[in-house]
Order: C-alpha cells, then sequence, then structure tokens
C-alpha cells in the first residue's frame, strides 16, 4: 500500500524551500532545501541544487512508504516575482526521476488583488 | 480538468489555428489529452490523462505557454518553453508608468524601438523572444539570458538611456559568458578510486591470465624426471660443438 503526500515547494530567486506533508498538510513529513544541498549561497535557487534537495527529499520520503505526491508549488508571490524560479521545475522532474508519482499539481502562488506597494522607491533598485 | 488561463478575444484564433492545427500541435506536444477553449470567455483549460502517462514538468509548463501566446508570442515559440531548458517571465509595464494608455503606448516604443531595433538588439545578447503586447511584454529563454534581458526591459520602462541599457546589457552578457566557462565545484563520489592496474583497465586481468598460463605450459617441472631428461636432450642438440661446425 502506497501512501500519499502533499510536496510544497517555495521557489524563488535565491533559494527552493521543500516540504513534505500528510493529506491535512499540518503534519511535517520531511523536508529539505537548497541552500542545505551546496556549498555557495549563490547557487541555492539554482537547478542543480533543487535537483539535489528533491533527491534527497524523495529519499528520506521513500523511507517512510510514500510514494504518491500531490505537488503544490509557489513563488514569492504578493507584491513580489509571481514567476518561479527555475527551481520548481527542476525539483519536480527530479521527483519523477527518483520514482515518485505525481498525481496532481497545483499553483498556490497568492496573488495581490490589490495591496502593499512593492519594496523599492521610485527610481528603482540603486546599487 | 486544469484551468490554465485567460485569453484575449483577438488571440483566440491564434491559440486554435486554421483548422485547429496550433491547438493539436499544442496538444501533441504537451501531452495532454484535450485542451479546452472557450472562444467566448476565452477560458483555456486541459483534460490530462491518469498520472503517470504523461510528464509531470510539461504540465507545470502549460500555463506559461498559453499565456506567452495570449500576450502576443507566436504558437511556435511559446511552445519552446515545453523544454527544460526554456522559461518564462512577463513583465507588466502598469507597474512603471500606470495605466494611461498614451504612456503604456510610449513604454511600448521604447522597448521595441524603430523598426524593432532595440528589442532585436536585446533578443541577440540574451537569446531570447521577446514579445510586447498591450500593457506587458513576455520574455522567453534560457535561465542566464531571461535575467538579462528583464532587467534590461526594466531599465527601459523606468526612463534609463537607450545607449546606457545596451551598454550595460553587453557588459552583462560578456561576464555571464565567461562566468559559465569556469567550473565552480566538482562532485566528488564516496567510493574510492580503484587500487590496481587491474580495474582502471577493463580486460587487463584476462590478458595476464592468459599470458601466465602459456608461460605456464612451457616451463617444465622440475619433479617429473622424464620431462627434466627430454629437455636436457634437447639442450644437448642445441650446442654445437667446434668439431660440428
Amino acid at each position: 500500500m502506497s501512501r500519499k503526500a502533499i510536496v510544497h515547494i517555495f521557489s524563488s530567486y535565491n533559494n527552493v524551500l521543500m516540504t513534505a506533508t500528510d493529506l491535512t498538510g499540518a503534519e511535517t513529513i520531511a523536508k529539505c532545501s537548497g541552500g542545505q544541498v551546496v556549498k555557495s549561497g549563490k547557487d541555492s535557487g539554482g537547478q542543480f541544487a533543487a535537483t539535489r534537495a528533491a533527491e534527497r527529499l524523495s529519499d528520506m520520503l521513500k523511507e517512510k512508504e510514500f510514494t504518491q505526491v500531490i505537488v503544490r508549488y509557489r513563488a514569492p508571490g504578493g507584491n513580489k516575482a509571481t514567476n518561479t524560479g527555475s527551481g520548481a521545475q527542476a525539483a519536480i522532474r527530479a521527483m519523477t526521476r527518483a520514482g515518485m508519482t505525481i498525481t496532481r499539481i497545483e499553483d498556490v502562488t497568492p496573488i495581490a488583488h490589490d495591496g502593499t506597494k512593492a519594496k523599492g522607491g521610485r527610481r528603482g533598485r540603486r546599487v | 480538468m486544469q484551468p490554465l488561463a485567460r485569453v484575449p478575444q483577438d488571440r483566440i484564433a491564434v491559440l486554435i489555428g486554421s483548422k485547429g492545427a496550433t491547438r493539436k500541435m499544442l496538444q501533441e506536444a504537451s501531452g495532454c489529452q484535450h485542451l479546452n477553449i472557450n472562444s467566448e470567455t476565452g477560458d483555456v483549460s486541459a483534460l490530462w490523462p491518469k498520472p503517470g502517462e504523461f510528464d509531470a514538468v510539461k504540465q507545470l509548463k502549460m500555463p506559461d505557454v498559453i499565456k506567452a501566446i495570449a500576450r502576443g508570442m507566436s504558437p511556435l515559440n511559446a511552445v519552446n518553453l515545453l523544454n527544460d531548458d526554456c522559461f518564462f517571465e512577463m513583465v507588466d509595464l502598469r507597474n512603471f508608468v500606470g495605466k494611461r494608455s498614451h504612456q503604456q503606448r510610449r513604454i511600448r516604443g521604447r522597448i521595441i524601438g524603430t523598426e524593432g531595433k532595440i528589442r532585436r538588439i536585446i533578443e541577440q545578447h540574451t537569446n531570447c523572444e521577446i514579445s510586447v503586447y498591450g500593457s506587458t511584454v513576455v520574455i522567453v529563454g534560457d535561465e542566464n539570458g531571461i535575467l538579462l534581458a528583464k532587467n534590461a526591459i526594466e531599465r527601459l520602462a523606468s526612463g534609463s538611456e537607450h545607449g546606457s541599457v545596451i551598454n550595460g546589457l553587453e557588459k552583462d552578457a560578456k561576464r555571464m559568458r565567461l562566468e559559465n566557462r569556469n567550473l565552480d565545484y566538482i562532485e566528488t563520489t564516496d567510493t574510492p578510486m580503484p587500487a590496481g592496474f587491474d580495474e582502471l583497465v577493463p580486460g587487463l586481468a584476462d590478458v595476464a591470465r592468459r599470458r601466465n598460463r602459456r608461460l605456464k605450459a612451457s616451463q617444465v617441472d622440475p619433479s617429473d624426471e622424464d620431462a627434466v631428461a627430454e629437455v636436457l636432450e634437447l639442450e644437448e642438440d642445441e650446442i654445437i660443438t667446434w668439431e660440428e661446425e
């Protein structure tokens, strides 16, 4: 009997955070992030880090006999970027490679229906 | 049914194509069972086969493909998004100039340039496809190129001069090329390196064994007296004495 988990993926340009929970979403089963698997901080949002983290997460899930997953991915959203970084895609690819069955994919990026002003002044970010 | 995106009225025809050719192409490329396009409201949704029978990453990227087509990208360029190394980015010009239509028109003109000159330069430097439509700019390209193109477009929209944007773009593109060339770090495996030559060269052990066997066959066993006597006899035959010579 294979068990089902929800994998929450938060993918921004700087990092990828992955948390696997049970179907209620309240109990965490396993978690992993891009920063845990690479040496330099600037790589932790990249595809390589996401792949490594996803492999590690699916190992942890398989150990606990979870083989089916529902993926809920999101970008920072709100008044920040609504596009996921390249991490989410690489993570899902790695999970299918590792033998997980993905039953559903959902985009849960928070979309602002009007709200606060985005960071940065009228003249944009000055470096 | 997975809802994908809403398409404006004047792009619905492009999404369907003549006699549904584009829709069919999209269905085949993504592996979805049926692409449902409501031509009155513009809602697009997809019906996927059973889990495991299609590529999950393509399901992830399908909304982006539809969004790209809806925002003016040609379907042939948009379908490239289904590849693994191709990404999607959308810049909303309303964040820079508000919703006044003549201001948006001015910014569109700045990004496109005379006969598409500026857009072409950005595309060439970053290997991206850029489409300007209404109040949005859609960029489709690889991971690094997209960041550069997005930065350039945001700078143009917020009022930087064309010359400085293009100069910066050239510099950044060059730096990116150099950065991609050198290796950041190397992955090392836990298994130790093979000890002898035997494991490094496949088939070496076989050859060595065969050679030893042949060598052994040509040697005489010193405990077997008959064999020793025979070899000694042969040895005498080999010796040529002075008289014989």
